[in-house]
């Protein structure tokens, strides 16, 4: 019976990351295909010959590499930021409980409703009305407006497992507010956490409007803008080049990935023991 | 009397940073979005002018609006279901393996690396009808004896496009699921376990209850972000063949960007708000009534 | 009580930028600079008309104002957008960029790249949000709107100065809007029908003289998924039937629209233009080039798969990139009308803009002609040989110009898509640069309608006239 179940379990899982990974496989293969093979040769997977010619294109081309350390810039700060104004504002909702703590929550839902093409042209208007036009700043400022949102929404959902028994514990053995914050409920919704933040590092990673609009200077240019500029800029498709890209792209993200995962893993009660 | 204070004090200065976030982010662009959408609005500099309801109505009499609605409710449904059933059998099965737990996490979680234009690109690739692999290889096998049109027969490209926006949208599910199923505190199972309750009870009383309020929240987020989502369309197929896949979105960034009506695009604005609106509070009444059940 | 004061001011932020918003305007109108012309170019840039051509001519007599204000010393920052995303394009520029800083130390000019799809998306933000370039490339169809919206530098004190005749005349023409020169023409292209000799000749099959050779052709050569005819391409996010309707319109006299403002895409003409692409989709196209932009069906042809394909000399370029066994293999006619003659022909004019809230309008001209100095501009068109013709008289008539292996290898192609760019007019722009013409392409609807054709089997008239009626409503919308 048991054992039923786990053998299920991994089946299911293979699959999943067949179908997962499968992608990933096929970019790989095709971005070492060769600089006309890449089209010609299509209904094998496998490369004829090993070559690194859109990988050498690529680079020769394009600052593609800047790009990237650009997107990573922007991303970790966006989410950094995003994280400390969402945990603090998901932790104090949830500590005024009841009818206020719903209502905080449900405004906030609310504010994340607007359709962010929609958004692009105030936000644009805004961001150049305080100056903030082509700066990191005036990105991150964007950027705000769907990180904030959405993690606080997450968290409040996650500090809401904390048990307020611990907390007046803590607080009756002398530690202040911010310390209970820091101390006992972060620690406690770490895996939450971990979750909230890859999420809001993958939405910054993949956004491509904001930053079209905001920062589009040649060298601050960030992965996504850079990317479309490949698809959209010349008069024939570049596969090769988008293949190379994307591996080079997707292939970090996925390391972090397998570093962090074991975070999500961490349970509460774990947390709670220590 | 004093901790009491300190309490409100600290919540209020937590609060603030975000407050300040939604106002300065949110409330400024839909006060202007109302206000625009109520007057003839463009980029063009003309002189600006009241004209009432005339955007909604030209909007509301546009039968392209309707069928972009349909669409976009179509392609919200399938994506999102299938994300969370797909999410949530996931996420049980990571929960449940003891070995390449490690291994397993990352392989799912990799459609999540892949910024919203490369998903559009690999799967355009994969998918195209000249050189793609997909239609390469059931070439090769005989299967079919000409490129499937996934993109551009207008029975299979929104099916498409929610599949791929699946793909995309699994791992969120699962690893969000997956994160409150390891919330549950272990001994309520064992207790459980002690009581003799079946694997099934334990699932439904105690599992469910505790993941529903996470998943109830991650559809609601979902919903609206799928609803509003505008790249992977629009990359992919632009709203076409013919329409069939217009989507609100799409249709408001005709509007808007390529005609420069700022009133028109921000009268859908505003509609779109008051469906996604409607939408919310229902799922909220469902939540209240979960959460309820949750605290009992 | 804590809770309002935060409401209060969130609220005042959140007033005083739309108060700000509101006055952009003026205070980026503010003249800056004190150099002589600048104060009085910027309050004319207020109110562009027709009467600023013949007042500025004056300012440009003796030495050179333009270097003279720019090289006064003062520091001046310009900022440059262009769409030359890609590899020996942008370096170029970038070096272009670098040497003009060199010769005029006091100039700084930033650069932002983005690809050319997305040219509506950060036109409109920087309209909306009067943050614009002081110098931009620009296509005609486009320069209608930011002209509408009051944002466009007069280039007449530019030409003044350079002479009427250092731009050839039709180019310019395009850019010229009611005798106010809206732009500056800097590479030019008209279409042609690209061809393969060596499977028209496997096939026995003459080059078609009218669209009924054509056609036949088509048919005959088509074998998918192997080889296809003509990929008629339809995604609306771009505008290829347009370009290619066009084509086949002008080739047989008709304008797709007309001189009062309105689709003429029930003109019977224009009509059976429309067939004859909704025919030859159906007779040897990939079927899904209804989802294909300009790349996509390029590439159908760079990579041997389309017999017959319409484009400018950028297609030499493509193929010798993708297939280059194949160049010596195509070959290009004008386009042709139904019965073999050619009464008109779509060029394509990719120009340079500057805004007239800039500070240094001085040195926007200066910019802007350093592009134009001989030996660079050659260098630059050679980039891309055969695919970016010269838009300088001088140049077009020069032999360093004809001095490339590709351009002499492709002479023939070369000449008549010069014929092609003297007579011919940009889509939609017979009658000069119109709201008409800005619809036309940016909507999709000529597109649309020829999906309609093939997905739907509505009739060639129907469809036409439901996108024409769509087209008059984006041209009232663009009027209002």
């Amino acid at each position: 019976m048991k054992s039923k179940g786990l053998i299920a379990s991994y089946l299911i899982l293979t699959i999943a990351a067949v179908l997962a990974a499968g992608p990933l496989v096929i970019v790989i293969c095709a971005s070492l295909k060769g600089q006309y093979e890449i089209v010609s040769n299509t209904a094998s997977l496998l490369p004829e010959e090993i070559s690194f010619y859109w990988y050498r294109d690529l680079l020769e081309k394009t600052d593609f590499l800047t790009y990237v350390r650009n997107s990573l810039v922007y991303s970790s700060l966006s989410t950094i930021l995003g994280m400390v104004i969402s945990s603090l504002a998901a932790y104090a909702i949830t500590r005024l409980g009841g009818r206020k703590q719903k209502r905080f929550t449900r405004v906030i839902v609310m504010t994340y409703m607007f359709p962010p093409i929609l958004l692009a042209i105030p936000y644009f208007i805004l961001v150049s009305n305080l100056g903030l036009a082509n700066s990191l700043p005036g990105l991150l400022l964007a950027y705000m407006s769907f990180t904030v949102p959405f993690c606080t929404y997450l968290l409040v959902s996650y500090f809401r497992t904390v048990p307020r028994e611990i907390e007046d514990a803590a607080m009756i053995d002398g530690l202040t507010r911010p310390g209970v914050f820091l101390h006992i409920a972060l620690p406690l919704v770490a895996p939450g956490l971990v979750a909230t933040a890859i999420f809001a590092f993958i939405n910054a990673w993949n956004e491509f409007l904001y930053s079209l609009l905001i920062i589009s200077s040649g060298s601050r240019q960030t992965v996504s803008v850079g990317l479309y500029s490949l698809k959209g800029g010349m008069e024939t498709l570049q596969w090769g080049d988008m293949m190379a890209a994307s591996v080079i792209v997707v292939i970090p993200s996925i390391l972090f990935f397998s570093l962090i995962q074991k975070r999500i893993a961490g349970g509460l009660t774990a947390g709670a023991d220590r | 009397m004093i901790k009491k204070f300190v309490n409100r004090h600290m919540c209020g200065v937590f609060i603030a940073p975000a407050f300040l976030v939604t106002i300065l982010l949110l409330a400024y662009p839909i006060c202007i979005s109302v206000f625009y959408s109520f007057t003839n609005k463009s980029l063009l500099g003309k002189p600006l002018k009241f004209t009432g309801f005339g955007n909604y109505q030209s909007v509301l009499s546009n039968p392209e609006f309707y069928q972009a609605l349909w669409n976009t409710m179509v392609y919200t449904v399938i994506s999102l279901s299938l994300q969370l059933m797909l999410g949530f059998i996931l996420a049980l099965a990571l929960n449940r393996i003891t070995r390449f737990k490690g291994l397993f996490r990352t392989l799912i979680l990799i459609p999540w690396a892949f910024p919203m234009i490369i998903v559009t690109f690999t799967w355009s690739y994969l998918l195209n009808d000249l050189y793609g692999i997909v239609n390469g290889k059931l070439l090769q096998w005989g299967l079919i004896a000409q490129p499937i049109q996934f993109l551009a027969d207008p029975r299979y490209a929104m099916v498409t496009v929610s599949l791929v926006n699946v793909w995309f949208g699994v791992p969120l599910f699962a690893v969000n699921i997956l994160a409150s199923l390891q919330t549950i505190p272990r001994d309520l199972y064992e207790a459980a376990m002690i009581d003799g309750a079946s694997a099934w009870m334990r699932f439904r009383f105690i599992t469910l209850p505790f993941v529903r309020v996470i998943a109830g929240l991650l559809i609601i987020l979902r919903t609206i972000w799928i609803f509003n989502s505008f790249d992977l369309i629009f990359l992919m197929t632009g709203g076409g063949p013919g329409t069939a896949t217009v989507t609100v979105p799409i249709f408001a960034y005709r509007m808007g960007w390529t005609l420069y009506s700022l009133g028109r695009s921000s009268a859908v604005t505003i509609l779109l708000l008051l469906f996604l609106a409607g939408a919310c509070f229902l799922y909220f009444r469902i939540l209240d009534r979960w959460e309820r059940e949750v605290s009992q | 009580m804590k809770k309002r004061i935060a409401i209060m001011l969130a609220f005042a932020v959140s007033t005083s930028i739309m108060a700000g918003c509101g006055n952009q305007k003026g205070s980026a109108g503010q003249p800056v600079s004190t150099g002589s012309g600048a104060g009085e170019a910027s309050e004319k840039a207020d109110a562009p008309g027709k009467e600023d051509a013949g007042e500025k001519s004056g300012e440009a007599e003796g030495t050179d104002p333009m270097a003279g204000v720019t090289d006064d010393g003062t520091e001046k920052t310009i900022t440059y957008w262009h769409t030359f995303t890609e590899g020996a394009r942008k370096d170029y520029i970038d070096q272009m960029v670098a040497d003009y800083m060199e010769a005029h130390p006091n100039v700084t000019v930033n650069v932002e790249v983005y690809p050319w799809n997305v040219f509506t998306q950060k036109w409109t933000a920087g309209l909306a949000a009067g943050a614009l370039p002081d110098v931009s490339s620009v296509n005609p169809d486009n320069l209608f709107a930011i002209q509408q919206a009051g944002a466009v530098l007069p280039m007449n004190p530019l030409i003044d100065a350079l002479g009427e005749d250092y731009f050839l005349k039709k180019p310019l023409e395009n850019f010229t809007y009611e005798d106010v020169i809206l732009g500056i023409p800097y590479y030019l292209h008209s279409y042609v029908m690209w061809y393969r000799k060596d499977v028209l000749e496997e096939k026995g099959l003459e080059v078609p003289k009218n669209w009924e050779e054509l056609l036949a052709a088509v048919k005959e050569i088509a074998d998918p998924p192997n080889q296809y005819g003509f990929t008629i391409a339809m995604s609306k996010n771009d505008q290829m039937c347009a370009q290619l309707l066009s084509c086949f319109a002008k080739a047989e006299g008709a304008a797709l629209i007309t001189e009062e403002d309105q689709g003429n895409l029930t003109d019977p003409k224009v009509v059976k233009a429309l067939q004859l692409m909704a025919d030859l989709y159906k007779a040897g196209s990939p079927e899904g080039s209804i989802n294909y932009g300009l790349s996509e069906q390029n590439d159908v042809f760079f990579q041997g798969k389309s017999t017959f394909a319409f484009g400018s000399g950028f297609h030499i370029n493509g193929v010798k990139q993708n297939s280059p066994e194949l160049l010596d293999k195509i070959a290009a006619v004008p386009f042709m009308g139904p019965d073999g003659e050619t009464l008109g022909d779509t060029a394509f004019v990719i120009g340079l803009m500057g805004w007239n809230q800039t500070e240094y309008p001085e040195t926007v001209y200066d910019f802007i002609r350093f592009h134009f100095e001989n030996e660079r501009y050659i260098e630059f068109l050679h980039l891309i040989p055969g695919g970016q013709l010269p838009a300088t008289t001088e140049a077009a008539n020069s032999d360093a110009f004809f001095d490339n292996d590709t351009i002499r290898q492709f002479q023939e192609e070369i000449t008549y898509i010069q014929k092609g760019i003297e007579k011919g007019t940009f889509m939609g722009m017979d009658f000069g640069l119109t709201p008409a013409a800005a619809a036309l392409t940016s909507q999709g609807i000529i597109e649309e309608c020829l999906q309609d054709m093939v997905l739907n089997g509505t009739p060639a008239e129907e469809a036409a006239a439901k996108a024409n009626e769509k087209l008059n409503a984006a041209i009232e919308i663009l009027m209002e």
